[in-house]
């Protein structure tokens, strides 16, 4: 979901991912105000973070989560809407996988806790 | 003149072209506390006036919602205006960074206080000052008098308080023999990590002023083998991407593809400088969007009336310039029998604009075989 994908995290254990996975699974996250996000149609967005002058490539589902914590949410709330949103998913645990990856790739520069 | 049988739609962007823009160059001002012998922005573009602060504010906030993320802040001299820093606040909360290019003149303690206050400090990217000489009697022959004195206060404030400051040479007539003098004053005694270069147009007072300040052929030629000397002595810390240094480091590369038996360059063989438009646009004191502030006939509407999304994606003023690399050097006639065009570029835009009244062409100064002919004068 961010242009971070490709480093085999989508399982997220700790032992192969790093401290990159090391997220709170109760807490609530949400999209840094100071982060701004550019949408470039189907390729997804481009998130700044002025502060840091930081830049990630995140695709359309990672766009659908940005726009979805734009308030606080669970990793569980963020869980049940892409199941509603993406209802043809032939892997719903992926699904949870890559939301915890997405959360841990983007923390903290562009997701806050909490 | 060139002949092209379909021409693109000057209302669609063409491929490559990102939502927004990353970056806009605006001119916050046209007032200025100085008079320079070259300053391009100055000529018409008095007799427009300055935007009030809260249409810059809201312009801000239409920036910041599309996700742009720099802006680079100049005039005229933006610490004329009294609301500069109303004007960064904004810039700040909309979610964007910033750089300043500045005289330098107005830069006080006060404003270096200012300038720490919030985020201002933390969001800015760089700050550059204008010095064209290593003393008085050379930086003011095309200045105002004691603009020197006062513009190297004003750098050594900012570098004192650890500001991320660069400076900027502008090579006109005046100032070729006191190169050496002037690396060393901003890289020895100021202790600068580099600065960059280029030189002065035909453009604005340069065009209307009366006075020869622009370089000539010969000037020129001793200001490229004098920087590309200075350059090697200093471990690179010159730069410039436009210019005498610039000029020097393309011909150079081109003749050692020649020499290797290449044809061309990879990217190049059309129209295809600058890349700019590709990236950034640029915005007037009074609003008026255009593609560069150097293009600004070329207007692609106005802040606050037409959205910037839509002007840069469908103005055919913008799309022009971006569509020029679509254009082979091989059709224009004076390049059709050149066998060095899948080397060139056609240079900067702006330059053919101002040089020839039209946008497509080439800048003689980025012709090869200009300047073998100019090689071989001597």
């Amino acid at each position: 979901m961010s242009n971070s994908d490709s480093n085999n995290k989508s399982q997220c254990n700790p032992e192969e991912a790093g401290n990159s996975c090391f997220i709170n699974m109760a807490g609530s996250f949400f999209a840094d105000p100071v982060v701004s996000c550019r949408v470039e149609g189907d390729d997804g967005a481009i998130l700044f973070n002025p502060d840091t002058d930081s830049t990630i490539l995140i695709n359309r589902s990672g766009l659908t989560i940005w726009n979805f914590i734009q308030k606080p949410r669970t990793i569980n709330e963020i869980y049940a809407y892409m199941l509603k949103e993406f209802t043809e998913c032939p892997d719903e645990s992926a699904i949870h996988n890559d939301i915890v990856t997405f959360i841990s790739d983007l923390s903290p520069d562009y997701i806050r806790e909490e | 003149m060139y002949k092209q049988s379909a021409p693109p739609d000057p209302t669609l962007p063409p491929r490559g072209v990102s939502s927004a823009p990353k970056s806009v160059d605006l001119s916050l001002t046209g007032k200025c506390n100085l008079k320079c012998k070259y300053c391009f922005y100055a000529d018409s573009m008095t007799a427009r006036s300055d935007l009030p602060a809260d249409r810059w504010l809201t312009f801000f906030s239409e920036l910041g919602r599309i996700g742009v993320q720099r802006l680079c802040l100049s005039g005229g001299e933006l610490f004329t205006r009294s609301d500069l820093f109303k004007l960064i606040d904004g810039i700040i909360e909309n979610r964007m960074r910033y750089n300043i290019l500045t005289n330098g003149t107005l830069i006080n303690e006060d404003v270096i206080r200012e300038m720490q206050v919030g985020k201002r400090r933390l969001r800015l990217d760089s700050i550059q000052v204008s010095i064209d000489g290593s003393r008085a009697e050379i930086h003011d022959l095309s200045r105002p008098p004691h603009s020197f004195d006062r513009a190297i206060r004003g750098l050594e404030l900012l570098k004192d308080a650890g500001f991320p400051v660069t400076v900027r040479v502008t090579l006109n007539h005046y100032n070729i023999p006191d190169l050496e003098k002037i690396a060393e004053l901003l890289l020895e005694k100021i202790g600068l990590s580099g600065f960059s270069t280029n030189e002065a147009e035909v453009m604005g007072t340069a065009r209307c002023g009366g006075d020869n300040i622009v370089l000539s052929g010969e000037e020129r030629k001793e200001a490229m083998m004098v920087l590309t000397q200075l350059n090697e002595r200093y471990g690179g810390r010159i730069s410039a991407s436009a210019g005498p240094l610039a000029r020097a480091r393309m011909m150079d590369e081109i003749k050692s593809r020649l020499d290797r038996g290449e044809t061309d360059t990879p990217g190049r063989g059309t129209l295809c400088s600058c890349g700019g438009v590709f990236s950034k646009m640029a915005v007037l004191h009074d609003g008026t969007m255009v593609p560069c502030n150097m293009l600004p006939t070329l207007t692609m509407g106005v802040i606050g009336i037409h959205s910037l999304q839509d002007a840069w994606l469908h103005s055919p003023a913008i799309n022009s310039v971006r569509n020029r690399r679509e254009i082979p050097l091989s059709v224009l006639s004076e390049c059709s029998d050149c066998k060095y065009t899948g080397f060139c570029t056609g240079g900067c835009p702006a330059l053919v604009m101002t040089k020839s009244g039209r946008l497509i062409g080439i800048d003689p100064l980025s012709c090869y075989r200009e300047y073998l002919k100019e090689e071989n004068k001597k």
